[in-house]
């Protein structure tokens, strides 16, 4: 790899390697980004292993969750910041719809699920294509279909109930 | 709530630009391979002055100090030894596994870990400070017994202070794999 073939997929894939981290670790902003960190430098370092049979981002959405699975660090108090334009929209909104509130509520929900299910529906929500989900975490795609139906059922039944 | 919903409550979150420029990333990456590299460049000269030592010390004079030294010195290169061929295995296993495949390898890796932390680290602990006993006499004999005392009581600080960073990272570890063997978890 590339120092410019590295540079443009950092840029291009960061943003999603950090949300799927921080939703890993319950919001832990700092824990995310030390993770994020860490997925880029063992791409950099590892660039040789990629052989090419699958899409690059598969590869580092690979890294990152096994970075995410192996962590035994603890996670810090949740402390999030949130756009304050989205912030400024809520005002007016009752408790319910508070943005900071239902992410915080989500990350709670997320927590609870199981290690792997809490991969899958952090790479769903990040829109990541679902046979690529299951490549990168070694699932059927009709498998990794039937846990997303499950976790959401979950984790609707988390946020509309609190568990 | 509706599937729709959770979705539109993740994009709410504000999007992340990179921390550190990729030059910053490379950087750091060239760091931590030089500092590997660097680590096990040590240890391997460590291992042979001592190699080198023995024959030459040996065949004229087995003492008690050189003996305890050696304890000392060897019991933390074989820990040292272990924690880097540890890393090496975890980093291995992240790079070329995939998710489902690398979580029973952590269950694995981390069993492997409890047999170090129950055996091997015991065994490291107890000769290091078998090793430093035996230096104690000498101490004693060539020293002053103020600084005698300064040294019996640094030393029993640090090994306290290991034996502390030992337990805690045992701890940590058994926690850990704990929360990937058993996994109850409320929601799914």
């Amino acid at each position: 790899m590339t120092e410019a073939e590295f540079t443009s997929t950092y840029n291009r894939l960061y943003p999603k390697i950090y949300r799927l981290c921080l939703g890993y670790v319950a919001g832990d902003e700092a824990m995310a980004r030390e993770l994020s960190q860490q997925t880029f430098i063992k791409v950099w370092n590892h660039g040789s292993s990629f052989k090419g049979d699958s899409d690059i981002s598969t590869w580092i959405y690979r890294i990152a969750v096994n970075c995410c699975l192996g962590q035994i660090k603890k996670k810090r108090p949740l402390k999030l910041e949130i756009d304050p334009a989205i912030m400024d929209n809520s005002e007016d909104a009752n408790e319910e719809e508070n943005p900071a509130k239902n992410i915080q509520q989500r990350y709670g929900c997320i927590d609870q699920l199981k290690t792997i299910n809490k991969t899958v529906i952090l790479m769903e929500l990040e829109q990541i294509p679902q046979e690529e989900i299951a490549t990168t975490l070694g699932y059927s795609h009709g498998s990794i279909r039937t846990r997303l139906s499950r976790i959401r059922e979950a984790l609707l039944k988390c946020m509309t109930h609190g568990k | 709530m509706e599937n729709k919903t959770i979705n539109q409550i993740w994009e709410q979150q504000p999007s992340t630009l990179p921390q550190f420029p990729s030059r910053e990333i490379i950087k750091k990456a060239a760091t931590q391979r030089r500092n590997q590299k660097t680590g096990i460049a040590v240890m391997c000269i460590t291992v042979g002055i001592l190699i080198l030592y023995a024959i030459w010390q040996f065949p004229d004079e087995i003492n008690m100090f050189i003996a305890g030294l050696f304890l000392m010195i060897a019991s933390l290169v074989v820990r040292i030894a272990i924690e880097i061929a540890s890393n090496w295995r975890k980093v291995s296993g992240m790079v070329h596994l995939d998710g489902k495949q690398y979580l029973d390898y952590l269950k694995r890796f981390y069993h492997w870990r409890k047999r170090i932390h129950f055996i091997i680290t015991p065994l490291c602990f107890g000769g290091y400070i078998f090793g430093l006993l035996q230096l104690f006499p000498y101490f004693k004999r060539e020293f002053s017994e103020g600084f005698y005392i300064y040294l019996i009581v640094s030393g029993s600080l640090s090994i306290a202070v290991i034996a502390v960073i030992i337990i805690n990272q045992v701890r940590k570890e058994l926690v850990f794999l704990k929360s990937i063997t058993n996994q109850k978890a409320r929601v799914s």
